[in-house]
């Protein structure tokens, strides 16, 4: 019987070949877009799973409460990790990570700046279970000055050569290669190319209340984290508070009270990559709202398919039931029909699948650079995938060819057989119509979320940032140059080009997320007073900072070599006066305390600049003289030819230190790389708003060119009567318009909800302007017009009499 | 057999009840060969429908084989008209993407025979009718009269005991309708098969054993 089922069903899609082809190819794109999500959601699904304890780590996180809002911090204190492992016995080991800031490696006369390193306990390696190539993985970190690398870098350093025993200079340090390792794992949360061994730093000060190590703790399987995370505030009592109390000149009972906000608790390894999203991430996360948003988006997608199938199945209807009427006559059962009919559906998903791998194979690597991801085409011939597959297929099929089997086998037997000819079914249906909604509603959603993306990404990379990005050169590494004798005199050298109008140097530089900062707390109010300790960035700027930049003072003045004093000073942002309760009285001339009691007078309030992401709120800031800390040069040019500007900057750091590594970034296009996530977000929706609006097409397409064709008789008389060419494309087309536009007006309170909540997280964000709205709506119209039109002119240009002599 | 008692039907148009049977009392006994006759819209096909069970009546008592019609449920009518009925149409209604040989085989596939069982009664019945040259070509390739001889071949292969038959020879050609009209009449005699047949034409009908004329819904006597 299957075997008659399949035979007649490849029979009727030879038949129909329009049919076949617009189903097999919309199916296609849909389970391809939808092996491609599925793929990308169980690499994001898997992130951290490796480590064969992976499940009973936790990562120690702390909240701490200022101002009304929580700062959450993924790293702590040097001293926490093993205070917690003595306290609490249901802790196996514990492990801590360390950010090594960019630094110069060489190896003979290689040199290179590696900005991947870390420094790590002797277990670290052992707990997150990355295998040793060569090397022994117990004791490789054991001994001081000792370095475990990756393939990459040992290939980049010592070529072909055995790189274990060989002597690498980091920075000033010489280290030794007591180990290869081949790589981090792609779904890790990090990934470092080399470690160094924790011993290296000689830790003597046992701290509490500073963050920067990233700490894990390997629990016993059976302890409860819930549990553990209850006693941590009898650790924070004693040990944060005699530190804060210490630190900051307060009694103890102060310092219990300025320290209720501080929160240590655990988060799971696994949930890091897709529920952590801090500022102090080891490397920025996924997020579990864009898998879920992806998947939806697939879900969709294929749906969009299956409807084509439903439509076009049922609209020709007229074609079949003849067949359903004879088979019913020679003994078919109501449920044999409808099995015959389901199994023509799936067949079709299965000839779809051959076609979705091709697809899936050629788009690999497209989908690898949209979304970030390492997928292999391999990863698709899985066993477990293609059983998956197979199983979707099944699912797929029996969602397309559920409503067609069950319509097509209902006919009566009698309506259908009494007429010689073919019956022809009305045209209009509602659940076809309502299927066409769904399809362009779904459509338009995704026009105007690309449409409203691509607007907040211009928006973002347009906003005034409150300085100036234009023509701005940063020289990286201005410390490497030699003496800030040497760094000065390169200074005046550049000042002496006349395309150069301004040069500062100094350590931070906009849009670099590593800066300095500390709690803080106003010298006029007490330290323990509710919300007036806050957190600030610190900036170390020189003289020239501000007006290469050129950053707005509202206040005071600027930092000046007539006033000695100035190192203690400090120019803060207008969030900083604000945050600090200064807001309705003059910040000039007011001190600041800092942690470790160093007071600082404010000379100057500057407006507020974006100095971090366009995403973030300007959160405060203290620019202080930072003499001693100098990485980089921040050059204002102004010049038509910047290739040779370029050039000649480089002769003069040449001239200045001829072994100095040159290297720099353009301050536009550095800050333009901060929002690659929207970036990609934006061709994300633009792609998958393409598929579906071309999946919707294809099934329009298809529907029109049967509702012409059950048309073209009443077209052929009307032409007679006297209908023009535009009345009866007119009349055609009217139809399917009225669909679109019922899709668009469902469309639009739908996609503004979803909009709107997902410029939530953006701080500064456009309005949801009406014009988006339209625009989409007009492009989708012009889409579908164009391809119901296509048919509609076929049908009103033809010779009436053909149409009606067949009759 | 065959036991129509007080059989109407009729459909509402309007408000008004327009019978397309009125009062059928019929009664049909095994072997014979009826023709029913009378003008279009006379209710010649709603009969047969009604005796073939593909349609309802209104009223009235209806005993096929001893079984009462009337009370049965729908599963049931389809299992009865599946095993005993094989119908002829004028306009044939073979199922176009398949073969000759494969539309004969259909209703046995649906009355689950084995394939073995299933091939020698194909191929049984294609000798018989002389059409095993023919029976790799799809409908299309066929002249009226083969497709004509498909569609009682198809009819006859799961050995009913009655063949209702619409206007067999409507669509066909005298000569093609004479073949078709003597194969009912050998049918009948030498395999005993019970036939109603509505037709036109007084000569087809001539071929039956009994003639009832039907008019406006009614046997005339």
């Amino acid at each position: 019987m299957l075997k008659n089922y399949l035979k007649i069903a490849l029979r009727n899609l030879g038949k129909n070949k329009t049919f076949s082809i617009i189903n097999v190819f919309g199916l296609s794109l849909g389970l391809a877009c939808c092996l491609l999500i599925a793929s990308f959601v169980f690499s994001e699904l898997s992130y951290d799973t490796y480590p064969e304890k992976a499940n009973q780590i936790y990562r120690v996180e702390l909240n701490v409460t200022g101002n009304g809002t929580v700062e959450t911090y993924t790293n702590v204190d040097v001293a926490v990790g093993a205070g917690m492992m003595n306290a609490y016995p249901e802790i196996q080991a514990f492990t801590r990570l360390l950010n090594l800031r960019e630094s110069f490696v060489k190896y003979n006369n290689k040199e290179f700046k590696e900005g991947n390193m870390a420094v790590v306990d002797s277990n670290f390696l052992q707990v997150f279970s990355i295998p040793f190539i060569s090397g022994d993985a117990k004791t490789a970190l054991n001994e001081p000055n000792s370095i475990v690398i990756t393939n990459a870098l040992a290939t980049k350093y010592f070529g072909s050569e055995n790189p274990i025993g060989k002597q690498l200079v980091v920075g000033a340090s010489t280290f030794k290669v007591t180990g290869l390792i081949d790589k981090i794992p792609d779904n890790s949360h990090f990934h470092k190319d080399a470690f160094i061994s924790m011993s290296t730093m000689h830790l003597t000060n046992q701290t509490w209340s500073n963050v920067s190590f990233y700490t894990y703790l390997v629990l016993d399987s059976k302890a409860d984290p819930k549990l553990l995370e209850a006693k941590f505030p009898e650790l924070v009592k004693k040990h944060v508070v005699p530190e804060v109390a210490k630190d900051m000149g307060i009694s103890m009972a102060e310092a219990q009270k300025s320290v209720n906000t501080f929160v240590f608790f655990l988060e799971p390894l696994t949930r890091i990559h897709l529920y952590s999203n801090t500022k102090y991430e080891l490397e920025a996360n996924g997020d579990i709202q864009y898998v879920y948003i992806f998947s939806a988006l697939a879900i969709f997608i294929l749906l969009l398919a299956c409807v084509n199938f439903t439509n076009l199945s049922t609209a020709a209807s007229a074609k079949r039931a003849r067949e359903v009427g004879i088979r019913k006559v020679i003994g078919s059962e109501k449920k044999q029909l409808m099995i015959q009919f389901l199994v023509e559906s799936v067949l079709l998903t299965y000839i779809a699948i051959v076609f979705t791998y091709a697809l899936v194979y050629a788009l690999v690597p497209h989908f690898n650079q949209l979304a970030g991801t390492h997928l292999s085409f391999g990863f698709f011939f899985s066993v477990p995938f293609i059983l998956s597959v197979l199983a979707l297929g099944l699912v797929v099929g029996i969602l397309a060819g559920i409503y067609p089997a069950f319509f097509l086998s209902s006919f009566n037997i009698i309506s259908v057989l009494k007429s010689s000819s073919s019956t022809s079914t009305k045209h209009r249906s509602p659940l076809r119509s309502g299927l066409v909604i769904f399809q362009f509603a779904v459509s338009t959603i995704l026009i105007i979320s690309t449409l409203v993306v691509y607007q907040q990404l211009h928006y973002m990379q347009n906003k005034k940032l409150g300085y100036d990005k234009e023509q701005v050169l940063y020289l990286q590494d201005a410390y490497i140059l030699g003496s800030k004798d040497v760094q000065n005199s390169f200074k005046q050298e550049l000042l002496k080009d006349s395309r150069i109008l301004n040069v500062s140097v100094g350590t931070d530089v906009p849009g670099n997320p590593n800066m300095d900062g500390t709690q803080v707390y106003p010298k006029d109010k007490a330290a323990n007073e509710n919300g007036t300790e806050i957190h600030a960035n610190i900036y170390h700027i020189d003289y020239d900072y501000l007006s290469t930049l050129g950053i707005k003072m509202l206040h005071g003045r600027n930092f000046s070599n007539e006033f000695p004093t100035d190192s203690f000073a400090v120019i803060i942002n207008q969030a900083a006066v604000n945050d600090l309760g200064w807001a309705n009285t003059d910040p000039i001339g007011k001190t600041i305390v800092t942690s470790g009691q160093h007071e600082f007078k404010v000379i100057g309030v500057a407006s507020d600049f974006h100095y971090a992401s366009v995403k973030q709120k300007i959160a405060p800031l203290m620019m202080m003289l930072g003499n001693n800390y100098r990485t980089g040069f921040i050059v204002k040019i102004k010049t038509s030819d910047v290739q040779r500007l370029l050039a000649d900057v480089k002769k003069k750091w040449d001239v200045a230190n001829p072994v100095a590594p040159f290297s720099y970034y353009f301050l536009d296009e550095h800050f333009a790389s901060l929002y690659a996530a929207e970036q990609r977000t934006g061709q994300i929706f633009s792609a998958f708003a393409i598929i579906a609006i071309l999946i919707a097409c294809l099934g329009l397409f298809g529907l029109a060119t049967y509702i012409t064709q059950q048309r073209v008789k009443e077209i052929g008389i009307r032409k007679i009567f006297g209908a023009t060419i535009p009345n009866l494309v007119m009349l055609v087309s009217k139809e399917f318009l009225k669909l679109v536009i019922i899709a668009f007006v469902l469309a639009i309170p739908l996609a503004w909800w979803a909009m709107h909540k997902w410029l939530q997280d953006y701080q500064y964000r456009i309005d949801l302007k009406w014009w988006i709205f339209l625009s989409a709506g007009i492009l989708v119209m012009l889409i579908a017009v164009l391809t119901v039109s296509f048919q509609s002119v076929k049908a009103a240009i033809a010779n009436p009499v053909k149409s009606l002599r067949t009759e | 057999m065959i036991d129509l008692k007080h059989i109407n039907k009729w459909v509402n148009s309007g408000g008004n009840r327009v019978f397309l049977l009125r009062d059928i009392n019929l009664n049909v006994n095994e072997g014979e060969f009826i023709s029913i006759m009378g003008p279009s819209g006379s209710g010649k096909s709603t009969l047969l429908n009604v005796i073939g069970m593909l349609d309802e009546f209104g009223e009235g008592e209806y005993n096929f084989l001893g079984q009462p019609v009337h009370q049965l449920k729908e599963k049931q009518r389809s299992q009865l008209y599946k095993s005993h009925i094989g119908f002829v149409f004028q306009a044939y209604h073979l199922i176009d993407e398949l073969t000759v040989y494969e539309n004969i085989e259909t209703p046995l596939l649906y009355q689950n025979i084995n394939t073995s069982n299933r091939r020698a009664i194909v191929a049984d019945i294609l000798d018989r009718f002389n059409i095993v040259g023919k029976k790799d070509l799809f409908p299309p390739q066929l002249s009226g009269g083969q497709q004509q001889l498909v569609g009682v071949a198809r009819a006859l292969v799961a050995k009913p005991k009655l063949i209702l038959a619409d206007e067999p020879t409507g669509n066909l050609n005298s000569k093609q309708g004479e073949e078709i009209m003597e194969l009912f009449k050998q049918l009948n005699s030498e395999d005993r098969v019970t036939i109603i047949q509505a037709t036109h034409s007084e000569r087809n009908a001539a071929y039956g054993s009994k003639i009832i004329n039907l008019l406006d819904g009614r046997i005339e006597k």
